[in-house]
């Protein structure tokens, strides 16, 4: 099994380009649902989310909006880590089950993909691991495609995030058209595509639209920030009146933090009687006011000044510390899902124009 | 007479100027096409930040609570009705705040068109009073304006707003096209089983973000009931029984005091129907006591007090 981390991601291997016509997508998809559980975006009640398909019927590819991140598939909004039960006098404590079979997951964009990297690094890099992470990300083949759409929030290429980047995929997607290059990163993502018919070796032509066709997906992101040591920035201005202003319109829902590819922050609850019950954790968002009370009633954080300061600081200062990269890749989600247009590009621009107070 | 956007520059300005107030909020263009944000404007020489058009959806109302200061603030109808529930409410003092009351004619609901232009991305937008024109990459649309207002503008009966300190705009004729509890109605026909279901599929998107509570101005209570931990009153999860709590004792909280802005159905990211609990919890107060929340300053509200001739068939 193959640990993931950001510091020992799998061996990255150069495998000739293949390429698949889309009309035979469908067929492969449906091939590797005899083998695995996939999971791919689908569109669920009008939201366009990555979600366990049972056919190739249910992927959407060109969802009217831009998709959920697919966090969920690996840090489920609520899962139960243990369940507990009194019988005859004697407690008897279970965990979930591991996962009995491999899993793929399709069409992730670069982005997304490289969020799973960071909370990575979160989950599996220091000790102890977070098994129920863990279980899920290495039995899971990342199939990412290439972002040859951007939509107009997106800002990934300023924060060092590549629309056709590769990182942490085991199998790539690029779209040029009629078909798609399909790149093998990994044994396993090689594993999956190696002996199907659908696959052709790609063609000198093919490799030439993909380099026009990744030109133009980079050249379509229109957002330019330079966040270049924003971390020093951040401990220089921690208390400038900047986080009085720029926090005022926020009104502490969890949206930004629920959409984030990144965030993943999490509460902890007890569920049930004395008898019978779960210990389940939950997402959490520190916009909440009660994301840091503590037992004795006290509260670090008791505005928003305070929430949205920590939000910026762990996203771009703490995270750097420590792993040494941003925890924000430039999906844009937030800018689109905020109820008040609270946009962190703006945010960004007003951190690196303060001058301390 | 000018636009009510010029107005609303021309008196912040004033109110800055002569320290009537020590801030105007209002709104400004968003990043976003289509989208307006809430703006602080504390310096006179900042007031043409301040936008007035169909963009300008949020509730700011929602900012009065907590506040200490003179406070000028842009309220659209329902926004001043939620001002009057919290000065009724004594939330707000009356004296603190300088409104100044903007006509309105219906938001827009970006998801409506968002609907339409089937998955192409609006770049740059333009409006003027009946027409929406939206750009992208190789599209340009024109579209009607009253075919893409928020549900509660659509049935709203109150554009006038209530109370007001100044009036940016000339006063609207109110209407009544559509039969304001028309959805309601047609709910309430349905079977117990097809309102379950209506009701399960609906909260059971929820994920708990708690954006319509956060956007609700007359959501003030300091500690909500499902942040309370010791004891914990409501679970946390998105199980449907967590859900349905939440959003049930959520409507019955604002029962008499909701003024129907749509704040809460415009922020959701689960584009939820929300409104078909608080519109209905809105019909049955409407029933029983014949009585609109927000209106007037003189009405103490309505499940705040008690009369002898009360309606009382509930109790059994």
């Amino acid at each position: 099994m193959i640990l993931r981390s950001s510091s020992n991601r799998s061996v990255v291997l150069k495998m000739k380009e293949k390429t698949i016509e889309k009309k035979d997508l469908s067929g492969f998809i449906d091939s590797l649902l005899e083998e695995y559980q996939v999971f791919a975006p689908t569109i669920a009640e009008g939201i366009p989310r990555f979600d366990r398909i049972s056919s190739s019927t249910q992927v959407s590819l060109d969802s009217p909006k831009l998709e959920r991140s697919p966090k969920e598939v690996f840090f489920p909004q609520c899962e139960t880590l243990f369940t507990y039960q009194l019988i005859d006098g004697k407690m008897t404590m279970e965990e979930p089950p591991a996962l009995e079979s491999e899993r793929v997951l399709l069409f992730v964009r670069p982005c997304d993909v490289k969020a799973l990297t960071l909370m990575d690094s979160v989950f599996t890099s220091w000790e102890p691991k977070d098994t129920n992470y863990l279980d899920k990300r290495e039995k899971t083949i990342i199939v990412g495609r290439a972002c040859s759409r951007p939509w107009s929030t997106c800002f990934c290429t300023s924060l060092g995030v590549d629309p056709f980047g590769k990182e942490g995929m085991d199998l790539v997607f690029e779209d040029i058209g009629d078909k798609y290059v399909v790149e093998a990163l990994t044994e396993r993502g090689g594993k999956i595509i190696d002996g199907s018919s659908l696959f052709k070796d790609a063609e000198k032509k093919d490799l030439e639209n993909l380099k026009e066709v990744s030109k133009k997906a980079t050249e379509a992101i229109r957002s330019e920030l330079d966040v270049k040591e924003i971390e020093k920035k951040l401990k220089a201005i921690y208390d400038d009146s900047f986080w009085g202003k720029v926090s005022e319109k926020c009104v502490g829902c969890g949206v930004c933090s629920y959409l984030c590819p990144v965030c993943h922050c999490f509460d902890v609850q007890d569920e049930g009687t004395e008898l019978k019950g779960k210990r389940v954790r939950i997402w959490d968002a520190c916009q909440y006011p009660i994301f840091t009370l503590h037992a004795s009633g006290h509260n670090p954080r008791t505005s928003s000044r305070e929430r949205i300061r920590q939000r910026m600081m762990h996203k771009f200062s703490y995270f750097i510390e420590n792993f040494g990269e941003l925890a924000c890749v430039g999906c844009g989600r937030c800018i689109k899902g905020c109820p008040g247009n609270m946009d962190i590009r703006e945010v960004l621009t007003g951190i690196m124009a303060t001058e301390a107070d | 007479m000018s636009e009510p956007r010029d107005q609303i520059r021309e008196h912040a300005r004033r109110l800055l100027d002569e320290g009537k107030v020590e801030v105007i909020i209002g709104y400004e263009k968003g990043s976003v096409p289509l989208q307006s944000t809430p703006c602080f404007v504390r310096d006179a020489d900042n007031v043409e930040r301040l936008i007035w058009d169909s963009t300008c959806g949020p509730n700011l109302a929602k900012y009065l609570f907590d506040r200490e200061g003179k406070t000028g603030i842009v309220a659209k109808a329902c926004d001043a009705r939620s001002i009057v529930v919290g000065i009724v409410e004594n939330q707000i003092e009356r004296e603190d705040v300088v409104v100044i009351g903007v006509p309105c004619e219906g938001v827009i609901d970006l998801k409506k068109i968002d609907a339409v232009l089937d998955g192409k991305e609006i770049l740059e937008a333009s409006m003027d009073n009946d027409k929406v024109s939206v750009k992208g990459d190789g599209f340009e649309q024109i579209l009607s304006k009253k075919e893409f207002l928020c549900d509660s503008c659509i049935s709203c009966r109150h554009r006038n707003p209530p109370v007001y300190d100044i009036l940016a705009g000339d006063e609207l004729e109110e209407t009544k096209e559509s039969d304001e509890f028309e959805e309601i109605s047609k709910l309430e026909a349905k079977s117990p089983e097809e309102r379950w279901n209506h009701f399960s599929k609906e909260l059971g998107k929820c994920i708990r973000c708690y954006a319509c509570r956060n956007v609700c101005p007359l959501c003030y209570c300091k500690e909500c009931f499902v942040d309370e931990t010791m004891p914990s009153w409501c679970g946390k999860t998105t199980d449907l029984s967590d859900t349905m709590t939440y959003h049930i004792i959520r409507a019955l909280h604002i029962a008499g005091r909701c003024v129907d802005c749509g704040a809460c159905s415009r922020a959701c990211p689960e584009d939820i129907d929300l409104r078909a609990l608080t519109k209905k919890v809105e019909k049955i107060v409407r029933e029983l006591y014949d009585y609109e929340p927000g209106l007037s300053l003189e009405e103490l509200p309505v499940l705040g007090i008690f009369e002898q001739d009360d309606p009382q068939e509930f109790i059994k």
